[in-house]
């Protein structure tokens, strides 16, 4: 599969370009200037924090809402004046928002019938749609008759009957308790891969976006802080808000002594210990302060900083120590599996050092 | 027993008391009276009812009592002409009652939020003023040369002298009944989801389609509790026919009232209220359970 991070310096169009789209609410500005590409295929993250904006900019690319500012394109062309009927775009609601006086079978067959589609081929097609979601044989309950992931699955059916070029999902998973969400995470994926539609997808976890995205855009009060493929934004971002918005880090203040090839040596404030971060857009001059961020994954044992257990916890296989330093900042580190004995208890002596690579410099 | 569940076992009689006390003592006795005989009496029928422990009187009583006035209300056409006449003006009210108070109840829900109380107190506001008062004016509204045939010679057009016609009983019917068709309506309407209208035409409808296949279907038991709540007391509406109608509107409600007090005779009058109870309740009854037995798969 070719990386899909790097598809905007194709010469084929995007399937959408968001350019610099701007929407209010009164005085409250819900998206500011937002710019985005997706290509064609692609499964699409949007992250954030709860009334970023993601939901409104999903709103804007169905056509519910128009932006005040800026342009939304699909396949090159200018979709602002398309009503959301005419759309080739589908999106599945946050709440579902299936229909209550319907079957499940009428729910997915909506769509197709008022494409005019004849009888057979909704028929032929109701069958490939509850077959790609397993619903088999649930067609004609009603809403109200079926589970929660069962209403999912209609939804997304519903959703995807049309053959959509973009399909919008407004955290489909969020109501679905924490084991169902992560078994259909995996179908959710599957499906989208073996159709081929393109995906974007609104989530508030962090986690959720890491396991099923091609690339994630990272949304705070209306603004995209980054846009990366997940692994690359969890590893090397840029800013430490978004950093610190998809998951644990530790933020450490130091100076870079040396550069060299997108790393600096850095020397940290409080132990002068020097770690080698990665610099890959050259924020850290030699001399200048810089703050480094170390997931808790990054942290070993070793000597580059000393620290006290305040609470360590096991967690099966690794354990998760929380320790503070003579200076007073605290380190969250994931270590091996403690053994038999157990997690070191409070008030331990620890050290740590950075394992190679999992350091780098954040703005 | 403990006392709180006496209490609520007491709680949950009291609408029974209610409707044993209210409703069916009450058609006990209209009952019986219609299966009465007309008399020069005070109350102007027999045999009367005595509380009494003879077996004779008891006898007495039930001999006393037949099927005369049902037969003669048979016999007579004036009752089945009456009945259809007021069958066919509530169905005529009822029909026009849903044309315009469906677009009012749903421009309401689909008005901004802030306004929805204002136009609600508008329906409503009507209730404030008398309803006698409210039908006399349209006595000069609708009388020849009141006001609203002095507004159509402003223009050239001729007099439509509406009073005392059936266009006038169906004119004070609808602007009476109105907020009845309305309010239910717009309760059903005003708590629709939104998302259900976006996700329509997500899927590729339009007004039209989104209206009849979406907002018509779910509004249904806010139209059905409209039409019954028109329906049912048109049917036997009297002040309106009364007031607007000519001699020959007749109407049930009208022949009714003209037995009881034109002619006295209470056992006619109690048979006509019987057949007209049973007439309006047993198909009633009859759609409820049906709708019932058809809306519980999606319960
Ligand atoms: N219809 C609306 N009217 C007024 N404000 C709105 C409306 N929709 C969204 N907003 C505001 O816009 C911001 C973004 O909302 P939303 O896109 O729903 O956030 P998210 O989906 O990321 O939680 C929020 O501050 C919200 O209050
Ligand atoms: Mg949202």
């Amino acid at each position: 599969m070719p990386a899909r991070a790097d598809f905007a310096s194709d010469a084929r169009v995007p399937l959408v370009a968001i350019e610099g789209v701007t929407k209010r609410f009164g005085s409250a500005l819900a998206l500011d200037d937002v710019s985005l590409e997706i290509g064609a295929g692609e499964f699409f993250c949007l992250v954030g924090p709860s009334g970023c904006g993601k939901s409104t900019l999903l709103r804007t690319l169905a056509g519910f809402e128009q932006p005040d500012e800026g342009r939304t394109l699909l396949d090159g062309r200018d979709i602002a004046g398309d009503p959301p009927e005419r759309r080739p775009v589908n999106i599945m609601f946050q709440s579902y928002a299936l229909f209550p006086h319907m079957s499940a079978a009428k729910n997915v067959a909506y769509g197709l019938a008022r494409a005019g589609l004849p009888r057979a081929e909704i028929a032929a097609r109701l069958r490939e749609l509850f077959a790609l979601v397993r619903l088999e044989g649930f067609e004609d309950r009603y809403p109200a008759q079926l589970s929660g992931g069962q209403r999912q699955r209609v939804a997304l059916a519903r959703a995807l009957a049309r053959r959509p070029r973009l399909l919008l999902l407004d955290e489909p998973l969020g109501a679905l308790d924490r084991r169902l969400r992560e078994a259909t995470q995996i179908e959710l994926k599957g499906i989208q891969s073996r159709l081929g539609t393109t995906f974007v997808m609104v989530t508030h976890d962090q986690g959720e976006a890491m396991a099923l995205a091609d690339r994630v855009a990272v949304l705070d009060r209306g603004r995209v802080l980054e846009v990366g493929p997940p692994s690359a934004l969890y590893r090397r971002c840029r800013t430490r808000a978004v950093a610190e918005f998809l998951g644990d880090v530790n933020v450490l203040s130091g100076v870079v002594v040396a550069r060299a090839g997108g790393r600096a040596q850095v020397r940290l404030g409080e132990s002068g210990a020097l770690v080698e971060a990665a610099d890959p857009d050259g924020a850290g001059e030699t001399g200048s302060n810089v703050e480094v961020a170390v997931r808790p994954e990054g942290l070993v044992p070793g000597d580059a900083l000393g620290a006290t257990v305040e609470v360590a916890t096991d967690l099966g296989p690794n354990a998760l120590v929380i320790a503070r330093t003579a200076g007073g900042a605290t380190l969250r580190a994931l270590l091996p599996a403690p053994g038999a004995a157990g997690p070191p208890p409070p008030g331990t002596p620890v050290g740590f050092a950075v394992a190679p690579g999992a350091a780098w410099i954040v703005r | 027993m403990n006392r709180a569940a006496a209490a609520s076992r007491v709680a949950t009689m009291l609408p029974w008391a209610w409707l044993l006390v209210f409703v069916a003592a009450p058609l006990v006795v209209v009952a019986k009276i219609s299966l009465s005989e007309s008399a020069v009496a005070q109350p102007p029928y027999r045999p009367r009812w005595s509380w009494t422990l003879d077996p004779a009187a008891w006898q007495a009583f039930a001999d006393g009592l037949g099927l005369d006035s049902y037969r003669a209300l048979l016999a007579d056409d004036l009752y089945w002409r009456s009945a259809l006449a007021s069958l066919a003006i509530a169905s005529a009210a009822t029909a026009i009652l849903v044309l315009v108070g469906y677009p009012v109840a749903l421009a309401m829900a689909r008005a901004p939020k802030r306004l929805r109380p204002v136009l609600l107190a508008i329906v409503i506001l009507p209730f404030w003023t008398s309803f006698l008062i409210r039908v006399y004016a349209w006595i000069a509204i609708l009388r020849p040369a009141g006001l609203l045939d002095a507004a159509l010679g402003l223009f050239g057009l001729p007099p439509l002298e509406l009073l005392n016609s059936t266009p006038a009983v169906l004119i004070g019917i609808v602007y009476a009944y109105l907020p009845f068709m309305v309010l239910p309506i717009y309760a059903v309407l005003e708590r629709r989801d939104p998302a259900l209208l976006e996700a329509a035409a997500d899927l590729g409808a339009g007004t039209v389609a989104t209206f009849r296949t979406v907002t018509l279907p779910l509004s249904r038991p806010g139209l059905a509790s409209g039409v019954l709540l028109c329906f049912v007391p048109i049917f036997g509406e009297f002040v309106i026919p009364d007031l607007l109608g000519g001699s020959d509107t007749l109407m049930l409600g009208r022949t009714l009232w003209s037995e009881f007090f034109g002619n006295r005779d209470w056992p006619l009058a109690s048979a006509v209220a019987i057949v007209m109870l049973l007439a309006l309740a047993l198909p009633l009854a009859w759609l409820r359970e049906s709708g019932l037995r058809r809306g519980d798969a999606r319960r």
